[in-house]
């Protein structure tokens, strides 16, 4: 198990820096790491028996899986961009810092096992990788001068829906495992902060006003991810 | 820059927007997770006259705005938005929640109609790789239908329009039988035993009972003995919520609503929007 996590891991993470050189072996292996990681993702889920993000650990993996196979789907001009690699080689980067407790495979805890985990997490991961684009983009926007307005919009708008889906459908979960849909609970009143944070990007016109929103928006994001379960203690921690 | 009244009504509702969020961050750092905190500060005028202003500049706009607006267009998304958070205060406001204890044989009052009985506590805990966890189902008995039903973790059963979901369990301890060097002592109230055998004193006691219901003893004697028990008797005791939440159906409507409404403002025609 430890074998095939660091290895595929190591190799999707090298294989992503190789993509930052010019030479022709770099070409095109942003997809054999994505690839790879898909690889990672399947081998976890078979180990487990369960989807690959019931803890931080594999989320950060998925994310990183997510955000690689976005870019693999984006047009040739964006997909060449370095600046977009590099949350790739830095959420990668980032899971070899779980400590081990973490990385072992665990039984899904019986309030997680709901049809809602399904539907819930995958969604707000699809929000949260969009809103990480967008905000990739509009710096590229502030220094290549291109025209990407159009692009960063789609992503806030796939970004604002998908927390949206996120936010409801936690709500539904919520009213089925503790008895209410919504309690104030520290990771939901900061979700809660993002999903209006990102409906609050799509009314800025100006660029460096949008990128501002975004770049709140995306910091409350990280917050809400990272900074909310190793601060506070509440109904969503499941470190 | 000229200032109009539609770029300061737009500002307004954009910073009341930003204050909102900075409000809702500084609940989160203010009360630490406490839940009567957080709610003393969510259930305040501040809260409300923040959202006052968000929900009065939103509907007022185009009226003042520069640019020409889609007014059906603009009310259809802006409305559902202000509908969904209205519904959903509504429902939250509107909820009611309280505990029950229920223990075996006992008749427990749920609602003026409804009496239940535990009929069993069962504690299921899965093992894979050294890791452990654990599942609770509560099986009750309603009066008067007498009908047995179950309760588990993200399977709240219903009764007519209340919910009942598992919460915590609890247990005392009755007599244990303790068998030391092949003879039995029985235990006296919550499992407490001191004997003497030959000159040593032993005092044996329950501890803790874990997570998987079995008990952790405490141990003391002054030569060591190797101990089993038999008869172990816990009497369990299962809290319940009672859940009561009439307006939660308006709000997921509205929820829906919303959540189309947002799928064809970003994707449904017309694409453009004068936001």
């Amino acid at each position: 198990m430890i074998l095939f996590d660091y290895l595929l891991l190591t190799t999707a993470l090298l294989l992503l820096i190789v993509t930052f050189t010019q030479s022709r072996f770099a070409k095109n292996q942003i997809f054999t790491s994505t690839f790879l990681l898909i690889i990672w993702l399947l081998i976890r889920t078979f180990m487990t028996h369960h989807a690959p993000f019931s803890n931080v650990f594999e989320t950060v993996v998925m994310f990183a899986t997510l955000y690689l196979l976005k870019i693999c789907f984006s047009d040739k001009s964006v997909r060449d961009s370095l600046l977009l690699k590099i949350p790739g080689v830095l959420l990668i980067t980032i899971t070899f810092l779980f400590p081990e407790s973490l990385r072992q495979p665990r039984e899904l805890p019986a309030i997680l096992d709901s049809f809602w985990f399904y539907i819930h997490v995958p969604s707000y991961f699809i929000g949260y990788v969009s809103l990480l684009f967008a905000f990739i983009l509009s710096i590229i926007q502030i220094f290549n001068k291109n025209n990407e307005r159009k692009t960063i919009t789609n992503e806030l708008q796939l970004s604002a829906f998908f927390m949206t889906i996120g936010l409801l459908t936690g709500s539904a979960w919520a009213n089925l495992s503790w008895s209410h849909f919504w309690g104030w609970d520290p990771k939901e009143i900061w979700a809660l902060i993002t999903w209006l944070l990102t409906l609050l990007t799509l009314h800025c016109n100006n660029k460096k006003l949008r990128l501002l929103c975004i770049s709140i928006a995306f910091l409350s994001m990280l917050f809400t991810y990272f900074g909310v379960s190793f601060i506070f203690s509440g109904l969503h921690s499941y470190k | 820059m000229k200032l109009t009244t539609g770029k300061v009504i737009f500002g307004m509702s954009i910073f009341s927007v930003i204050a909102l969020c900075v409000y809702y961050g500084a609940i989160t750092f203010i009360s630490a997770g406490n839940k009567s905190d957080t709610l003393r500060m969510i259930y305040s005028i501040e809260h409300a006259a923040l959202w006052f202003v968000i929900a009065f500049t939103i509907l007022i706009y185009p009226f003042f705005a520069e640019k020409p607006v889609q007014i059906i267009r603009y009310y259809i998304i802006h409305l559902s938005f202000l509908m969904m958070i209205w519904s959903a205060l509504f429902a939250l406001l509107s909820a009611k929640n309280y505990d029950i204890i229920i223990s075996k044989d006992k008749n427990t009052i749920v609602s003026d109609t409804i009496q239940i009985k535990l009929k069993d506590f069962a504690i299921k805990t899965i093992t894979r790789r050294k890791k452990a966890s654990h599942e609770y189902s509560v099986q009750i008995l309603t009066l008067p239908d007498t009908i047995e039903r179950t309760i588990a973790i993200n399977k709240p059963v219903r009764l007519g329009k209340i919910k009942l979901y598992f919460k915590e369990w609890s247990a005392t301890i009755q007599t244990i039988t303790y068998i030391i060097n092949g003879k039995e002592y029985l235990s006296g109230d919550n499992g407490y035993l001191q004997t003497t055998i030959d000159t040593d004193t032993i005092i044996i006691y329950p501890e803790k009972i874990l997570d998987d219901g079995t008990i952790q003893y405490h141990y003391d004697a002054t030569s060591p003995y190797t101990f089993t028990t038999s008869n172990e008797k816990l009497d369990y005791t299962v809290t319940l919520t009672v859940s009561i939440t009439p307006a939660n159906t308006i709000a997921m409507i509205f929820s829906l609503i919303f959540l189309i409404v947002l799928y064809w403002s970003f994707w449904g025609k017309p694409k453009e929007t004068n936001r």
